[in-house]
């Protein structure tokens, strides 16, 4: 292992700590911003499908009704 | 351009872009880390200690074009009324209070090897603080106040009262006396800093920037997935 690149010149306890600092704080961002988006996309998407089978209902109903003897015109 | 950032556009975001963006976020940030910790040359000065500068100028840049790009949007959104404003600036604001303490943090580890010591509280540095505290301020508007239209206000006066402090910053090398030294790159004249490490800065850049778009993304659809959620709820 090269002890020189890790050394950096006497600086590689101020730069290692720099970079990792950064790289960490993005990485929790990122993370944190994913859980965040999948979670609410998850909800997101219960509601919708509860909305869209409530529709079919809705539409099935209809077709139920406009297939009966009494709303059919001769 | 700008109907994509519509409400029902970024709702159709797949994850392919996402995806996609993260696949060069890692090639840039990969080939940005080569060239910054191991091809760029030390500074005769300053040695090895001036590898910290491609974290820290990206960093503050973006920690300052976010909070710009807030503000302006903040003004806009209080004169025109458009309801996907405070989304967008809303969604914009971790990710720039992240680069501002990622620029302090590291701006305070230059300093120890170069003036000799973590912390002053010289004109740069307390006006960045500054900026963070304004930070802070907006994202807590929004966690805290729960009516929207309320919090969109109290958040774009803070905004703007945050946007007086960039030229503070900005110019806080030239009309006081700090230990911060004077910007190497401006937009009005060449660049003072050698090709060498110019290069690493810019692909440092490029990949922050690549990163704050992905966050930026993200934060933006599960904003507006929010907001229409609480719709349906207030409807029903």
């Amino acid at each position: 292992m090269n002890l020189d690149f890790l050394n950096l010149g006497g600086y590689g306890q101020f730069v290692w700590p720099a970079f990792i600092f950064t790289f960490v704080s993005c990485i929790v961002l990122y993370v944190k911003t994913r859980n965040e988006l999948l979670k609410q996309e998850k909800i997101f998407s219960k509601e919708f499908n509860k909305k869209q089978s409530a529709k079919i209902e809705i539409a099935k109903h209809k077709e139920v009704l406009s297939a009966s003897p009494i709303h059919q015109t001769y | 351009m700008f109907k994509n950032f519509f409400p029902n556009k970024i709702l159709s975001l797949s994850n392919n872009l996402l995806n996609s963006l993260l696949v060069y976020l890692i090639l840039v940030m990969f080939l940005g880390l080569i060239y910054s910790l191991y091809i760029s040359p030390p500074d005769y000065i300053q040695g090895d200690s001036v590898r910290i500068m491609y974290v820290h100028v990206p960093s503050s840049f973006i920690s300052l074009a976010c909070f710009g790009i807030i503000g302006i949007a903040s003004i806009l959104n209080l004169v025109f009324k458009i309801k996907f404003i405070p989304l967008m600036s809303k969604s914009l604001a971790p990710v720039g209070c992240t680069f501002t303490l990622i620029s302090i943090v590291t701006g305070s580890l230059w300093g120890k090897p170069t003036w000799g010591t973590w912390w002053a509280w010289d004109a740069r540095l307390t006006s960045m603080v500054i900026l963070l505290l304004f930070y802070f301020g907006y994202i807590f508007v929004w966690k805290f106040v729960s009516s929207f239209n309320k919090a969109n206000k109290i958040s774009s006066i803070i905004a703007i009262i945050g946007l007086l402090n960039l030229p503070v910053i900005k110019y806080s090398v030239d009309w006081w006396n700090t230990l911060h030294q004077p910007s190497s790159i401006t937009l009005t004249s060449a660049p003072t800093i050698h090709y060498s490490m110019l290069i690493p800065l810019i692909i440092m850049l490029a990949g922050m920037i690549i990163y704050l778009l992905i966050i930026f993304l993200m934060k933006y659809k599960t904003e507006t997935i929010k907001f229409k959620m609480n719709k349906i709820k207030n409807k029903k």
